[in-house]
């Protein structure tokens, strides 16, 4: 029974990961039907540039949770940039010119070079990331959990409710909504569609962003860590669909869950099979999503 | 037609290439992962030996020539280092290839190089079956000196069970050709021993979360950790057993001295061990001259991988030797002053003397590793008397 | 003439090039070249024809070179059993993956291909033990890969030593063999994608791809075209696994990434897509891209080559087309900025990726046809017509032929019956209990208010939307639960409200899109030219020219549908639909946007399609038309019908004019 619930408590922290990146998928889809392939890269850009703020803070004897808070603003606003670079230089055109293949091979482009220059920045080894929280575990009843992991599921909650909220409140959140229904008439209303979508690229980028530095300090940093996280995040994003928030979350928590429970009683080479077979499955039967909902065509 | 025309261009571009290295340099072929996952280990060996062809060449090259590296990056990837291989071969004419991190690479490309009679000296990849790939042909044109996974393995399993009496080992490897041949290997070595891995768990490259592979072995009631892997991963496993609670010790093949590992560990990497050729100390007077070198070349205080600089460095000086005493750069004239090498080369792992013969490729024996042992950040010896004294160089048996 | 030359030029170069590379490395970089050509060749019908992105062909291509791995470590079996097999393979499993990823449109199909790759990689690994049941049976060899050798075809040391010509040795005589298969493969998927893109399912790639909608509803099933071209797609790219296999002579899971994945998109999309030169021309470079990438003085050169061109490339449009003077200076300078990065590099390698990632964004950026379709545009300025990219079809066709007879009723019983349809869009009721009656061999007027529910209705019937509730049959027969293509091929034909047409076809293309429910010829009856498959095609053309001759179009036939005035636009449309030889047929505003003479010709076809004992139903908002063709007229609004009867009769209720004109006029006019 422990050692279920020790496998559930995993699952669900490296769910909450996946939920978060795909959730920026779902803030770019909405408005331009178009997702960042190079998402995995976002990432792992926050976590690297938050791990130079962060040793640097601690090298100006500050404590390093007192570093970690100081450093979030600078990874989130560096998350927001990096999206609207993304969008700016990967999707503008392909939107433009309605080329689906454009955006995806030049977001998978951009992926590539962000990757490459961070190998040359920050090299090629994984890097330790300070945690800001002690790293000794906690147990209940059993259960051990770390406490960075509980911030993990906290943060990624926070951050998704944030700017859900934000989109539902703000004027600026409804332009991103009325883009996200109908891009054409909220274009006809005077809303600047095409700021909406970088505004999206760079919230998404931004989740991608805050989601590095959330895992990092629990896994390693580097230049290769976006890779594996951004593609699990495409299947939750299908398992849990392309337009429907709670979708994301649960998506995430289903395959993160899976596999490791597949890893722990079939066997740890398969872990990442049953993810993958459910997306196929869900796709077969529920094309939108488990929790999304059917487009209309129009004609 | 256009592929005429592509005939003609690459013609035009190898008539230019050529021109360009009309010099009269002896070419010598290196093949490693310059970029991505096994990237470190690939960079520190062609430090090594440039460093070492450096020093070769500032004496005065070989054969009154200079020595001259042609470098490419395989990116620990099977077919790109097979394309390698034939052009290393083909259009560079390469005397002689040192490298190879990564086994799988070393399997698809050293063909070619038997194919063409150009000798191979593995410097880093440890995959058992490297060096005897052809039982069958007549000459091998492959020789290593690394520690072979044969000899790493039995290490691993008589220090695990006979040195610290351990009963209940749990392996964990990597899914790639690296960690699953050298889990087979440490599975053998441990049935020798009459004694069955209570678990044997594998993961894949990039997992971020152990927890399940680590509880599996919690769960089998394991009490040392053995494992075949490289360093991110490594890490993770020692992150994952910190968290669960479970502290027992982790010994495994030399990758566990990877800086990866060490850095990204820390305190829960701690205490792992493994078998080391090479370990950062000055401990005679050649390594501390190679450990001065080397940062002085490249900076900072601390290699990223000790053993493949050390391997690649040494790897070098063999080869050159092979060509003087060949006088020729004949790839079976080379080949055959490997398996018969007149003078003793004094290298940083070892002094090598006959390291060669025409049944044996392998430089390294089992007595030369000793187990190093992570600790503060650094790996240092882990049974100080093994390297004191005269057992600072280990030195290859004669057979 | 030009035709016939091409392929004997090919074939030439090809018979003469192992005598020419005498090196061993140049020969197999133009095996591989050949290999990556035939993956890319079949990814094109996907990305180029389709516009569906895959990145799963890496996958595609491991299964087919463990098909060969897997069957040479069990059964022995050689080259020549893969090479059957391979394919087959490859093709199942690109069937598995397209089946639910192509019923979504969007990014799906290259989110799901991504993961697909991830998992064949995986499963490779894996199968190393397939479980107790299986007797532990190790399938794929895992990570330790599996060694091959390449064939030796024919054994010349019957006499001799080494082959009498060129002093060929066996070694060398193998990898010639071997050149010549691969080569001869190359070609053979050259001609055999070739006639399938010539052919009907062809023209469905790209039809489908223009207007999904249009396709679906001509009885081309969108979906299933485009499984079609994943699973052929994929059997290439089976096929070419199999030669790899045999060419490298030692394959393992890692061979097959995603990085792969890319570099065959990066491949076509450099080459230029939708032609046949285009992925081969994008293989050779990518082939080449590492030797290119590894060698630094090599790089700077081909650096600077590019940043002449494109100055001189420059230079010549800013002389003489001034007008897009500001478009170049941007790829110009980049360019140069190339130039300028190459020369800072101190060691490549380091910055191998980003340099490849910049040739991917510049491809897409500034040459998204491809360099053959850069190529062409440079040609068609000149010759435009050695660059069409639609072949010519010279049939004729008589206008009486056109038209088949719809089997004619007694003008009583009801070819279509509607009860009760509701089509509800969240809050919104577009469809309110509606019931619809028209009969066989009449013309149906159904008019009402925008929005009134009209289109709606149109889409309810041709199964684009799913009706709430209610019933609809057709000449006796239920439609639920049939889709557009289905209720299609039943005998229902329309046009659309926002012209829906293929404008990247011809003319004549777009009809025998509507024609193709008349080829009964299968994929394998194409790539083989089998003679039915021609004998369709030419009764086809012919049907197809005269369908354009009975609508006035026939010295058009072939002009791209989008180069079209919109009025004939709307004319084209009505022979795509008469082209699947409907008993019903939906025209949605045919004379919007017409002028009055068009009109009137407009008339005179609709009422020739009536006489021919095809029902019309005719959504049209031009009252006079409605009044001099309709035989009985249906009144939609808010979505409830709220008068029926001859035109006359409903003109003249008053709860017509009230909707048209609202309720104050028509209180006034009362």
């Amino acid at each position: 029974m422990n050692i279920l619930a020790q496998l559930i408590v995993s699952g669900v922290v490296v769910g909450m990961i996946y939920g978060v990146i795909a959730f920026g998928y779902q803030l770019t889809f909405a408005t331009s039907k178009t997702l960042n392939f190079g998402q995995g890269e976002a990432l792992m850009l926050g976590a690297l540039v938050g791990l130079t703020t962060i040793n640097f803070l601690i090298g100006q004897q500050i404590g390093a949770f007192a570093a970690y808070l100081l450093m979030l603003p600078v990874v989130l606003a560096f998350g927001l940039m990096q999206g609207a670079v993304v969008e700016f230089l990967g999707v503008r055109q392909a939107i433009r010119t309605k080329s689906e293949a454009g955006w995806i091979m030049a977001t998978i482009a951009l992926g590539i070079i962000f990757k490459n220059l961070a190998e040359n920045i920050w090299g090629r080894d994984a890097l330790r990331f300070p945690s800001p929280l002690p790293e000794a575990a906690l147990s209940f009843a059993g259960v051990r959990i770390q406490p960075m992991e509980i911030c993990i599921v906290l943060g990624a909650l926070a951050l998704m409710i944030a700017v859900e909220i934000f989109n539902r409140r703000s004027i600026y959140g409804k332009a991103v909504v009325a883009t996200a229904n109908d891009r054409d008439a909220a274009g006809l209303m005077g809303i600047n569609t095409r700021l909406v979508i970088t505004f999206s690229y760079a919230l998404s980028s931004m989740a991608a962003a805050f989601a590095g530095v959330l895992v990092a300090p629990v896994t390693l940093t580097g230049a290769t860590m976006g890779a594996v996280l951004g593609l699990k995040a495409f299947a939750v994003a299908i398992i849990g669909g392309l337009s429907s928030g709670v979708g994301v979350v649960v998506g995430g928590l289903i395959l993160g869950i899976t596999e490791n429970l597949t890893g722990y009683y079939i066997s740890t080479g398969y872990k990442d099979v049953p993810g993958l077979v459910l997306l196929l499955l869900v796709l077969t039967f529920k094309p939108s999503g488990l929790f999304g909902s059917a487009a209309i065509k129009k004609v | 037609m256009k592929r005429s025309l592509f005939a003609i261009a690459i013609l035009a571009s190898t008539a230019l290439t050529s021109a360009a290295f009309a010099a009269d340099t002896i070419k010598i072929g290196l093949s490693g992962p310059f970029t991505g996952g096994s990237s470190s280990m690939g960079v520190s060996m062609r430090d090594g030996v440039k460093l070492a062809i450096a020093e070769i060449n500032k004496a005065g090259g070989v054969l009154g020539k200079q020595l001259q590296i042609v470098e490419r990056d395989d990116e620990a990837k099977n077919d790109v280092g097979v394309q390698i291989a034939q052009e290393l071969i083909n259009k560079e004419q390469v005397v002689a290839t040192l490298g190879f991190i990564n086994t799988g690479v070393g399997q698809a490309s050293q063909r070619f190089y038997q194919e063409a009679e150009i000798p191979v000296i593995n410097n880093v990849a440890t995959g058992s079956v490297l060096t005897h790939q052809w039982p069958d042909a007549k000459a091998n044109y492959v020789f290593r000196n690394a520690a072979s996974d044969t000899i790493q393995s039995v290490m691993i399993a008589e220090e695990a069970v006979k040195r610290q009496g351990f009963k209940k080992p749990a392996i964990l490897a990597d899914s790639t050709n690296y960690g699953q041949l050298g889990q087979k290997d440490l599975t053998d070595a441990l049935a020798k021993m009459d004694v069955k891995p209570v678990a044997t768990e594998k993961f894949n490259i990039g997992d971020t979360d152990m927890t399940a592979q680590v509880l599996k072995a919690k769960e089998a009631g394991a009490d040392v950790i053995l494992t075949y892997a490289i360093g991110p991963e490594l890490a993770q496993i020692a992150n994952a057993m910190a968290k669960l609670g479970w502290k027992v010790p982790m010994i495994g093949s030399w990758t566990l001295s990877m800086a990866s590992f060490i850095d990204t560990s820390g305190p829960n990497g701690d205490g792992a061990m493994m078998p080391q050729t090479f370990i950062e100390a000055p401990t005679t007077p050649k390594r501390k001259e190679f450990i001065e070198a080397y940062h002085k070349a490249y900076g900072g205080d601390r290699m990223p991988s000790p053993v493949s600089a050390a391997q690649g460095y040494d790897s070098a000086w063999l080869l050159a030797a092979a060509i003087t005493q060949a006088k020729s750069t004949d790839g079976r004239k080379i080949k055959d002053a490997l398996e018969n090498l007149q003078t003793k080369v004094e290298g940083v792992v070892t002094v090598y003397d006959k390291p060669y013969s025409a049944t044996d490729h392998e430089a390294i024996s089992a007595n030369i590793p000793v187990f190093g042992l992570v600790k503060g950040g650094r790996v240092v010896p882990a049974h100080p008397e093994d390297v004191a004294g005269d057992k600072a160089v280990r030195i290859k048996p004669k057979s | 003439m030009r035709k016939g030359i091409f392929p004997l030029i090919a074939i030439a170069a090809i018979l003469v090039c192992p005598f020419a590379v005498t090196s061993p490395y140049y020969l197999h970089l133009l095996v591989t070249i050949a290999i990556f050509s035939i993956v890319t060749l079949g990814l094109d019908i996907v990305f180029g024809y389709t516009g569906e992105v895959s990145i799963g062909h890496a996958a595609l291509f491991g299964i087919g070179a463990y098909t060969a791995g897997a069957l040479f470590i069990h059964l022995k079996l050689g080259f020549w059993p893969s090479l059957m097999l391979g394919p087959m393979v490859a093709a199942l499993f690109g069937l598995v993956l397209a089946l639910p990823a192509l019923r979504v449109t969007g990014p799906y199909l290259a989110m799901v291909t991504l993961a697909f790759g991830t998992i064949v990689q995986i499963l490779i690994n894996e199968m190393t033990d397939l479980g107790p049941w299986l007797d532990h049976f190790n399938l794929t060899n895992g990570p330790l890969g599996v060694t091959l050798s390449t064939p030796n075809f024919f054994d010349w040391r019957d006499w001799g030593d080494t082959f009498p010509i060129f002093d060929m040795n066996i070694k060398r005589m193998r990898e010639v063999q071997f050149f010549y298969v691969t080569a001869f493969f190359l070609l053979l998927t050259v001609v055999i994608i070739n006639r399938v893109l010539a052919s009907h399912l062809g023209r469905a790639f790209e039809a489908l791809r223009d207007s999904p909608i249009a396709s679906d509803c001509m009885g081309v099933s969108v979906y299933r075209h485009k499984v079609i071209a994943f699973v052929t797609s994929a059997a290439f790219a089976g096929l070419a696994g199999v030669l790899f296999a045999y060419s490298e002579q030692y394959i393992a899971p890692n061979n097959f990434n995603f990085e792969l994945s890319i570099t065959f998109l990066l491949a076509v999309t450099m080459g230029g897509r939708k032609s046949r030169l285009g992925p081969i021309i994008g293989a050779a470079i990518v082939v080449y891209l590492p030797n290119l990438l590894s060698d630094i003085e090599l790089f700077r050169d081909i650096a600077l080559m590019i940043a002449v061109v494109a100055v001189a490339a420059g230079a010549w449009t800013y002389w003489r087309r001034p007008e897009q003077r500001r478009q170049t200076i941007v790829p110009v300078v980049l360019c140069l900025a190339f130039y300028g990065f190459s020369l800072l590099l101190q060691r490549i390698t380091d910055f191998k990726l980003t340099v490849f990632g910049l040739m991917i964004l510049f491809v897409v950026y500034y040459l998204p046809d491809g360099i053959v379709g850069f190529l062409k545009k440079l040609v068609g300025a000149v010759r435009p017509d050695w660059v069409r990219s639609h072949a010519v079809i010279k049939a004729q066709g008589e206008a009486d032929e056109a038209l088949t007879l719809a089997s004619a009723g007694d003008g009583r019983d009801a070819l279509l019956e509607v009860r009760q349809a509701v089509m509800q869009f969240g809050g919104l009721r577009a469809l309110d209990r509606v019931d619809l009656d028209v009969k066989r061999g009449t013309i149906h007027g159904l008019i009402g208010p925008n929005g009134s529910g009209k289109s709606t209705m149109m889409n309810v019937l041709t199964g684009i939307y799913i009706p709430t509730s209610g019933d609809i049959s057709f000449a006796g027969q239920a439609l639920a639960g049939l889709n557009s293509p289905q209720i299609a091929a039943r005998g229902v034909a329309r046009t659309f409200q926002n012209v829906q047409l293929f404008g990247e076809l011809t003319l004549i293309e777009n009809v025998l899109v509507g024609l193709h429910h008349t080829y009964g010829a299968t994929f394998f009856d194409v790539a083989a030219a089998m003679p039915r498959a021609r004998r369709e095609e030419e009764a086809a053309r012919k049907r197809a020219a005269s369908l354009l001759t009975f609508i006035g179009l026939e010295g058009l036939a072939n002009e791209e549908a989008r180069n079209l005035p919109y009025g004939k636009q709307r004319l084209l449309e009505i022979a795509r639909a008469l082209a699947l030889d409907p008993q019903l047929l939906l025209l949605d505003e045919p004379a919007a946007g017409l002028t009055a003479p068009d009109i009137k010709d407009l008339v005179r076809i609709i009422r020739k399609i009536r006489d021919q004992g095809i029902t019309v139903i005719l959504i049209e908002h031009h009252m006079d038309v409605v009044m001099s063709v309709c035989d009985t007229v249906s009144v939609l609004d808010f979505g409830q019908k709220i008068a029926e009867g001859e035109p006359a009769e409903v003109q003249a209720n008053p709860r017509v004019i009230e909707a048209y004109l609202g309720g104050a006029a028509a209180a006034a006019a009362a």
